[in-house]
């Protein structure tokens, strides 16, 4: 009997807190309430409990000086405050909802976005733009090209495929039957040969043979 | 933004100030506890969830206290626990009062050298009146463990020999205290029959 009467305190004292912060429904507290009723050290231990708590909660908020705070308003008037549009800009978004602060930048996106979209959906798609001619240029950065200038180019470019070539065949050497190595002048060879089966656009002008 | 920085300091001084008061034996520790938890609202200002000010700062001072725990863990600390005591009592006073004052104090100590997250929850939770949601942010805890922890808390103070035995000379004089406590234990357990 003794024995119960222990593990019931023991299981009415666990519960000393929940009674007192009211977390306890109606039929727990009437069985509380039996117990702490007729046992002494469980009537004693609530009191202190209560006592204890009541003294807790009683204890005051308290403040600091104010000359304790004092420097850290002075640091906070001696740094100045940098304004900048952008800042303005993010405070004024802070201070917004948040389903606006997301909003608005992405508003402001699309709106920039618009005509790019617009631009690219009035191409027909899969027609390239027609190549442009001689004295059709769309600035005033083109320019038309003299005959001289065309010669002087197609100069320029026999040496350098002159030079080319002269580095392929030494690479070829150098590497000997290890490697398969074809000379610059094979390459370009190839694509005169391929460009020449083209009807729409023959070659002109064979520059390097 | 100066100004929501002073705003926030006026707003939360006390409960920062407080909970460091609470927790560490010095005062002047507790004031250094404020301003660094105040320095470092200025470096963040412009990051902290202003929404979420409060339990910032707490988690803050949270913190700082742990930090300062450690530091001075070896140290010869001042202690002035009974300093508030003596300030407030004059040579009038009754011993009623005397006895309530130094219940507090010997309590304050109590809390004191409780484990640091029983202290920083009766803290909260009991002097400041903190919700359980607000106690779950500032310590990253769950409602459930924030719980376990107040009643753990509660349970190592009433196990401490010191209060049970301020009490019960207290209630055996029969002074106010005693008077007090039967009385707001009768509030509280109506229609029980005390033994």
């Amino acid at each position: 009997m003794a024995s119960n009467n222990d593990s019931q305190c023991y299981f009415v004292q666990l519960q000393i807190d929940s009674f007192l912060d009211g977390e306890m429904d109606s039929a727990q507290q009437a069985e509380f309430h039996a117990h702490v009723g007729q046992c002494a050290v469980c009537a004693q231990e609530l009191k202190f409990a209560h006592m204890l708590h009541e003294s807790i909660v009683s204890l005051p908020q308290l403040d600091c000086e104010d000359a304790v705070l004092e420097p850290i308003h002075r640091l906070g008037a001696a740094e100045p405050e940098h304004r900048s549009w952008w800042r303005d800009t993010l405070a004024w978004l802070d201070s917004m909802p948040v389903f606006a602060r997301y909003a608005l930048p992405a508003l402001l996106v699309a709106l920039i976005m618009l005509p790019f979209v617009f631009a690219e959906s009035s191409e027909v798609p899969g027609q390239m733009a027609p190549p442009l001619l001689a004295g059709q240029g769309t600035g005033p950065e083109s320019t038309e090209y003299s005959t001289a200038d065309v010669q002087k180019a197609l100069a320029d470019l026999n040496l350098a495929m002159q030079y080319l070539n002269q580095v392929g065949l030494r690479t070829e050497v150098m590497i000997g039957d290890r490697f398969l190595v074809t000379p610059v002048r094979d390459s370009v060879r190839a694509s005169f040969e391929k460009g020449r089966d083209r009807t729409d656009v023959p070659p002109r002008s064979d520059p390097i043979f | 933004m100066l100004r929501q920085y002073q705003q926030a300091i006026a707003q939360h001084r006390q409960r920062i100030y407080s909970f460091a008061h609470y927790s560490l034996r010095a005062a002047e520790d507790a004031e250094d506890i404020t301003q660094e938890v105040f320095i470092k609202l200025w470096q963040h200002l412009r990051k902290v969830d202003h929404e979420k000010l409060g339990a910032w700062l707490m988690r803050v001072a949270h913190n700082a206290v742990i930090d300062h725990v450690r530091k001075h863990r070896n140290s010869n600390a001042h202690l002035d626990t009974f300093v508030d005591v003596e300030q407030q009592c004059g040579d009038d006073e009754s011993d009623a009062r005397l006895d309530q004052k130094k219940f507090q104090s010997c309590l304050q100590e109590e809390i004191k050298s409780l484990a640091e997250a029983f202290r920083s929850i009766i803290i909260m939770r009991d002097i400041q009146d903190m919700s359980y949601g607000e106690i779950q942010e500032c310590l990253q805890m769950s409602e459930s463990q924030v719980k376990v922890y107040l009643h753990r808390g509660r349970r190592k103070l009433r196990e401490s020999e010191v209060l049970r035995q301020l009490f019960d000379t207290v209630a055996g004089r029969g002074k106010p205290m005693q008077a007090a406590a039967r009385e707001t234990t009768t509030n509280s357990d109506e229609g029980t029959r005390h033994g």
